[in-house]
C-alpha cells in the first residue's frame, strides 16, 4: 500500500517532469479561455479560430500531407453551410444532426472531386480545385430557389443539445472546441497510421508510393474526403454559428484564406494549422484600426513573416525548442546526462 | 453571332497574352504566380497614367509599360523569390508569396490612383462595319496586339539566342548551366516577360474596360484556367486554352444561361481536361 | 509534438488575449482623455463622449463606397460636435472594415456593440451585411442605421434598424414612372448577381404595369468585365429599353458595350448609375441613361438639390478638396446626423428603447436624400426619390 503510494509518487514526478510544459500551457490555456469567454467578443474570435482550425486541418491533411493542393476549400465550406442551413430551417431536422449530414454531404463531394483529381497532376490539380470552389459559389449565388440566391438564408436555427440551447458564443464555444479538439485527434491518430504514412509517402514520391504496392490514388481520393468533410463541418458550424450565409462569405478568398492559414501556420504539422488559423484570425483583428490600410498591413506582415520563417511560424518554434534543448544539455550533464 | 465571336476573340486573346505569362514562368521556374492578375492592372494604371495624364503617344506609353513591368517581374523573382527560396522554403510558399504580392499591388494602385473607376481614353476612336456589324476598333486593337504579341514571343523564343538558352533552361537546368547558360537570369526574365505581357493585355483592354483595382482579379484566374486547359508551360497551348475559354464563355452566356456562365464554362474545362488529359496541347496532365 | 503544441497553444491564446486587451484600451483611452479635457476646461460635467459605430466595406472590391460612407458620416459627425454635440457631450466614431463580407460584418457589429459599447451605428452599404448583424444589434439593443438600399431588411420586424438613405422600391418606382412617360413597352433586365441586383429588379418586377412585357432577362456575376453574350441576347430580344441593375464599374462597362453593340434606347436604372464614374467611364455613352434616386452627385457645388446638400457638399469640398465620388457619402453623412437628431430628443440615451422612440418621433427631418419621417414604424423615412436622367454628360432633373 505504502509502497504502491511512493510508486504512484514517483510516477506522477516522472509525469510532471516529462509533461510539465504541456501541463502548465493546458492550464494557461483553460485559464486564459476562461478569462475570453467572459465578453462576447473575444468568444467570438475563439469560435472563428475553432471553426477555421478544423477547416485548415483538413487541408492540411490534404495539402501538408499527401500533396495535394486544393484552392476550392471554400466550395466545401459552402457545401456544408448550406445544406446543414437548410435542413434544419426548411425541413426540420435538429441542427447538431443536419450540421454532420451537412459535412457528409462535403465528403460527398471531395470524393466525386477526387475521382477526376487523383489522376491530375501539379497545376491542373489547382485548376480543377479552383473550378470546383467557382462552381460551387456560382450555384449558389445563381440558384435563387434553393439557396436564396445573393440574400442568403436568414433565421438558421442554433444548436441545441439535448434540451441545452447554444445560442451565444460562449457556449458555442464548447461544441466547436470539443469538435476541434476531436478533429485534432483524429488528425493525429491518422498520421501515425499506416494510412497517415501512405500519404506521405504519395507525396513525397507517387512512383515509388505505387512502386511500394501503396494505391495511391485509392490514398488521395481519401485525403480528398477527409479534407472535405472537415471543410463541410466547419461550414456548418459557421453557419450555425452566424445564422446567416450569403455567397459573399464563400468566395475564393475564403479558400485563399485557409491556404494563406496553412502556410503561415506550417504545413504537415500537428502546431501548424491551430496557429495559422488563431495567428491570422487575431491578426486581421488587430488591424481593424488601420482601416482602409489594413490590407496592405496584412499583406506586407505575410510577406516579413515569410521571409523571417521561410516554412510557417512552426519553423520558428522548432527553431526555438531545438535552442531551448541546446542550453539545457549545457547545463543538464552534471545534474542528470539522461540522454532525450 | 459575329459580335459574340469577336468578344470571344477578344477575350479570348487577353486570356491568351495573360495565359503565356504563366507558361513562361511555370517553364523557366517550375512555380506558379497568383499575381499575374494584378500586373495586368499595374498595367493599364501605368498605362493610363502615361497616355492620359502625362500624354504621352500612345506607342511611347505602351512600351514604358513594358518595360516597367518587365522591371517588376524581374525584380519579384530576382529579389523576393529567389531569396525565399534561397532561404530554404518549400516551393509552395512562393504561392503564399505571390497571394501577398497580389494584395500589396492591389493596395498600392488604391492608394496611388484611388479606388474609382477610372477612364481610359480611346486609342482608335472610330468603329469599323465588319460585315453589317458595327465594331469599335479598340475591340479589334485588343485582338491584333494580342496576335502580335504572341508572334513576337514566338520569335524570340525559337530565333534569338536568349530564347534558345531560356527553352534548354528549362528543358535541364544542370546541362544548360553546364553549357555556360546563365540560368538564373533565363528565370528572371521568364518572370519580367510574363508581367510584361500581362501589363501590355492590361494597357490594351483600359479603354474598353475602364482602369480599376480589381479589373485583374478574374481575368488573371480565367487566364489560368485558359493556359491550363490548352496545356500548361505551353505558349501556344496558353494561347489556344485562352481562345477555347474566351469562346466557351461568350457562347455559354447566349446559348445557355449568362447567370450560369461561370458555372458551365468551368464543367466544361472541367469535362475536357479529364477527356484531354494531356490539355489540348501536349503537356503531361495525369500521371 | 504534444509539448510543442501545448506551449504554441498558450503563447498563442496569451498574445490573442493580450492584443485584444490591447486594442479595447486603445479604444477607451481617447475616451478618458476628452473626459479630463472637457471637465479640466470646466465645461458641462457630462462631456463624456458618445460613441457612434460604423461598419462598411472599406476595404477590397467595393473600397470606394465604404471609404465615402466614412467620409460622409465624419463629416456629419465633426459638424455635430462643432454645433455642441448632443447636449454637450461630443460624438466619436468608430470605424471598422466589415470586408465585404457578412462574417466581416458580424466581427464588426459584435465588437462595436461589446467592446467599444456603442449606443447607435451607421450600418453597412452592403445589405447583405446588415442582415447578418441585425440579430447582434438586436438583441443588445444598438440602433443601427443602414446604409444599404435592399428593401430586405426594413419591413422585416426589427426593432431597432432604421434606414439612412432610400428604399430601393422609391427609386425603381421613380424610374418606372420615367418609363412610362417614355412609353416603353418592350423591356430588357439586366442585372448583376449580388443581392443588390436581384432584390432590385424582384422590386422593378412588381412596379412593372401591364403595358410593359419583360422580353429579356439576363444576368452577369459583378466580378465579369464582358457581356458579349448578354447585350448579344438583349440585341436578338428586340428590347426598346434596358432596365440595369448593377453596380459602378460593371454598370459603366454594361452601358458602354451595349451602346457599342448598337443599343440606342434608354437605359434605366437605380442610383447606382447616377455616380460620377458612369460618366466618367462610359463617355458619350451614357447620354440616354435614365436613372431614380434619393440624391446625386452634381456635376458642381451650385448644382445641389437643397441646401443642405449644397452645405454638406461645400464642407466635403473644404475637408477632403475634391467632389465626393458616390452617392453613399449622403447616406453616411444623413445617417449620422439622424442619430444625432435621436439622441438630441431621447430622454436617456443609455436607455435603447427610450432612442427608439426619439427615432420614431422623428417626423421632419431634412437630409440630403430628402424629408425623413419614421413614424410608421416600418424603419424607412423617405417616401419619394427624383429620377434624373444624363443629357450631354451630365445628371439632370428628369421631367416628363
Amino acid at each position: 500500500m505504502n509502497q504502491n503510494t511512493v510508486l504512484t509518487q514517483q510516477k506522477g514526478a516522472a509525469f510532471w517532469k516529462k509533461n510539465r510544459l504541456s501541463i502548465i500551457a493546458i492550464a494557461v490555456l483553460c485559464v486564459a479561455a476562461a478569462v475570453m469567454l467572459r465578453t462576447r467578443y473575444l468568444a467570438m474570435i475563439l469560435d472563428f479560430i475553432c471553426i477555421y482550425t478544423i477547416a485548415v486541418t483538413g487541408l492540411d491533411l490534404l495539402f501538408g500531407y499527401t500533396g495535394q493542393v486544393s484552392f476550392g476549400q471554400a466550395g466545401f465550406y459552402a457545401i456544408g453551410a448550406y445544406t446543414s442551413a437548410l435542413l434544419s430551417k426548411n425541413l426540420g431536422v435538429p441542427p447538431i444532426l443536419s450540421i454532420f449530414i451537412g459535412a457528409l454531404l462535403a465528403t460527398v463531394f471531395g470524393v466525386i472531386i477526387a475521382f477526376p483529381a487523383s489522376k491530375l497532376v501539379k497545376h491542373f490539380l489547382s485548376l480543377l480545385t479552383i473550378a470546383f470552389g467557382l462552381m460551387v459559389y456560382t450555384f449558389v449565388n445563381s440558384c435563387s430557389a434553393l439557396t436564396g440566391g445573393p440574400s442568403g438564408i436568414t433565421g438558421i436555427p442554433k444548436v441545441s443539445i439535448f434540451g441545452l440551447e447554444l445560442g451565444s458564443y460562449q457556449s458555442y464555444f464548447w461544441l466547436v472546441a470539443i469538435l476541434m479538439v476531436l478533429v485534432l485527434i483524429t488528425k493525429k491518430n491518422i498520421i501515425n497510421s499506416r494510412v497517415g504514412r501512405a500519404f506521405i509517402a504519395v507525396r513525397e514520391n507517387p512512383h515509388a508510393a505505387a512502386g511500394m504496392g501503396i494505391n495511391v490514388a485509392k490514398y488521395k481520393i481519401m485525403a480528398f474526403a477527409i479534407s472535405a468533410f472537415a471543410a463541410g463541418l466547419a461550414g456548418a458550424l459557421y453557419a450555425h454559428m452566424i445564422r446567416f450565409i450569403s455567397p459573399d462569405t464563400f468566395t475564393k478568398d475564403q479558400s485563399n484564406m485557409f491556404m494563406t492559414m496553412l502556410l503561415f501556420g506550417g504545413i504537415a504539422t500537428m502546431s501548424g494549422s491551430v496557429i495559422g488559423a488563431a495567428a491570422i484570425t487575431v491578426m486581421t483583428e488587430l488591424l481593424q484600426q488601420f482601416a482602409a490600410y489594413q490590407t496592405l498591413i496584412y499583406a506586407v506582415l505575410i510577406l516579413i513573416v515569410l521571409f523571417l520563417l521561410p516554412n510557417g511560424t512552426v519553423g520558428l518554434f522548432s527553431k526555438l525548442k531545438a535552442a531551448v534543448r541546446k542550453r539545457g544539455q549545457k547545463r543538464k550533464p552534471g545534474k542528470e546526462g539522461t540522454p532525450q | 453571332m459575329l459580335t459574340l465571336i469577336i468578344g470571344a476573340l477578344m477575350q479570348g486573346s487577353v486570356y491568351g497574352l495573360v495565359g503565356m505569362g504563366y507558361g513562361l514562368i511555370y517553364k523557366a521556374s517550375g512555380l506558379m504566380s497568383l499575381a499575374q492578375g494584378d500586373m495586368l492592372m499595374i498595367g493599364a494604371f501605368l498605362g493610363m497614367t502615361f497616355y492620359k495624364t502625362l500624354h504621352l503617344p500612345f506607342a511611347l506609353s505602351l512600351l514604358l509599360v513594358m518595360v516597367i513591368m518587365f522591371t517588376v517581374g524581374w525584380l519579384l523573382e530576382r529579389v523576393l523569390v529567389t531569396s525565399l527560396l534561397a532561404k530554404g522554403a518549400q516551393q509552395v510558399y512562393v504561392i503564399l508569396c505571390t497571394i501577398a504580392i497580389s494584395m500589396v499591388l492591389q493596395n498600392v494602385a488604391m492608394f496611388a490612383w484611388g479606388s474609382n473607376t477610372m477612364q481610359f481614353p480611346p486609342i482608335l476612336n472610330f468603329s469599323i462595319n465588319l460585315f453589317g456589324t458595327t465594331v469599335e476598333a479598340d475591340r479589334l486593337l485588343v485582338l491584333a496586339v494580342g496576335i502580335l504579341f504572341m508572334l513576337l514571343l514566338h520569335f524570340f523564343m525559337q530565333k534569338t539566342r536568349f530564347g534558345t538558352a531560356m527553352r534548354a533552361a528549362a528543358q535541364d537546368e544542370t546541362a544548360a548551366s553546364a553549357l555556360g547558360i546563365n540560368v538564373p537570369m533565363t528565370k528572371g526574365v521568364a518572370w519580367g516577360l510574363a508581367s510584361m505581357l500581362a501589363g501590355v493585355a492590361g494597357v490594351i483592354l483600359g479603354p474598353s474596360y475602364g482602369v480599376y483595382t480589381a479589373m485583374g482579379a478574374l481575368i488573371g484566374q480565367k487566364a489560368f484556367a485558359g493556359a491550363v486547359t490548352g496545356g500548361y508551360g505551353n505558349m501556344y497551348g496558353a494561347i489556344v486554352g485562352g481562345l477555347f475559354l474566351g469562346f466557351v464563355e461568350a457562347f455559354c452566356a447566349f446559348y445557355i444561361s449568362s447567370l450560369y456562365k461561370d458555372f458551365f464554362a468551368f464543367g466544361i474545362l472541367i469535362i475536357v481536361m479529364i477527356f484531354m488529359p494531356n490539355g489540348l496541347f501536349k503537356e503531361q496532365v495525369m500521371e | 509534438m504534444k509539448k510543442l503544441l501545448a506551449i504554441l497553444l498558450a503563447v498563442l491564446m496569451v498574445t490573442g488575449m493580450v492584443a485584444c486587451g490591447a486594442s479595447t484600451e486603445e479604444t477607451a483611452a481617447p475616451q478618458g482623455s476628452e473626459t479630463s479635457a472637457e471637465t479640466s476646461s470646466g465645461a458641462a460635467a457630462s462631456g463624456e463622449a458618445i460613441k457612434i459605430g460604423l461598419y462598411g466595406t472599406i476595404t477590397g472590391t467595393n473600397a470606394l463606397a465604404g471609404e465615402m460612407l466614412e467620409k460622409g458620416a465624419t463629416l456629419a459627425i465633426e459638424e455635430i460636435n462643432a454645433e455642441g454635440g448632443i447636449n454637450g457631450q461630443p460624438l466619436e466614431l468608430v470605424v471598422y472594415d466589415d470586408k465585404s463580407s457578412p462574417e466581416g460584418a458580424v466581427k464588426a457589429v459584435t465588437r462595436l456593440v461589446e467592446v467599444d459599447q456603442v449606443i447607435a451605428m451607421v450600418g453597412s452599404n452592403s445589405s447583405p451585411n446588415i442582415l447578418a448583424g441585425a440579430d447582434i444589434t438586436e438583441e443588445a439593443g444598438v440602433i443601427q442605421v443602414g446604409a444599404g438600399t435592399s428593401p430586405s431588411y426594413t419591413n422585416a420586424g426589427f426593432q431597432y434598424i432604421f434606414r439612412g438613405t432610400a428604399n430601393a422600391n422609391l427609386p425603381n418606382k421613380a424610374f418606372v414612372d420615367a418609363m412610362a412617360t417614355n412609353g416603353a413597352s418592350k423591356i430588357a433586365i439586366v442585372n448583376v448577381a449580388t443581392e443588390y441586383g436581384t432584390s432590385g429588379v424582384a422590386s422593378v418586377k412588381e412596379l412593372l404595369p401591364d403595358s410593359m412585357e419583360i422580353v429579356c432577362e439576363e444576368q452577369y456575376q459583378a466580378t465579369d468585365t464582358d457581356f458579349t453574350g448578354q447585350i448579344a441576347k438583349v440585341n436578338a430580344s428586340g428590347a426598346d429599353s434596358v432596365v440595369l441593375y448593377g453596380t459602378t464599374a460593371d454598370s459603366a462597362l454594361m452601358i458602354k458595350q451595349l451602346r457599342a453593340a448598337g443599343f440606342e434606347g434608354y437605359i434605366y436604372g437605380p442610383e447606382g448609375l447616377g455616380v460620377p464614374d458612369i460618366i466618367n467611364v462610359a463617355g458619350d455613352a451614357a447620354n440616354g441613361v435614365i436613372f431614380g434616386s434619393g440624391a446625386v452627385i452634381p456635376a458642381s457645388i451650385e448644382d445641389a438639390a437643397n441646401d443642405v446638400e449644397k452645405a454638406m457638399l461645400t464642407a466635403f469640398v473644404e475637408k477632403y478638396g475634391e467632389m465626393p465620388v458616390s452617392d453613399v457619402v449622403y447616406r453616411g453623412y444623413d445617417a449620422a446626423k439622424l442619430i444625432a437628431e435621436a439622441l438630441r430628443n431621447a430622454k436617456d440615451i443609455h436607455d435603447p428603447d427610450s432612442i427608439r422612440e426619439a427615432f420614431l418621433g422623428i417626423t421632419n427631418f431634412e437630409g440630403i436624400a430628402g424629408t425623413y419621417d419614421f413614424s410608421d414604424g416600418s424603419g424607412d423615412g423617405l417616401s419619394t426619390a427624383r429620377v434624373y436622367i444624363v443629357k450631354d454628360g451630365k445628371n439632370t432633373l428628369f421631367e416628363g
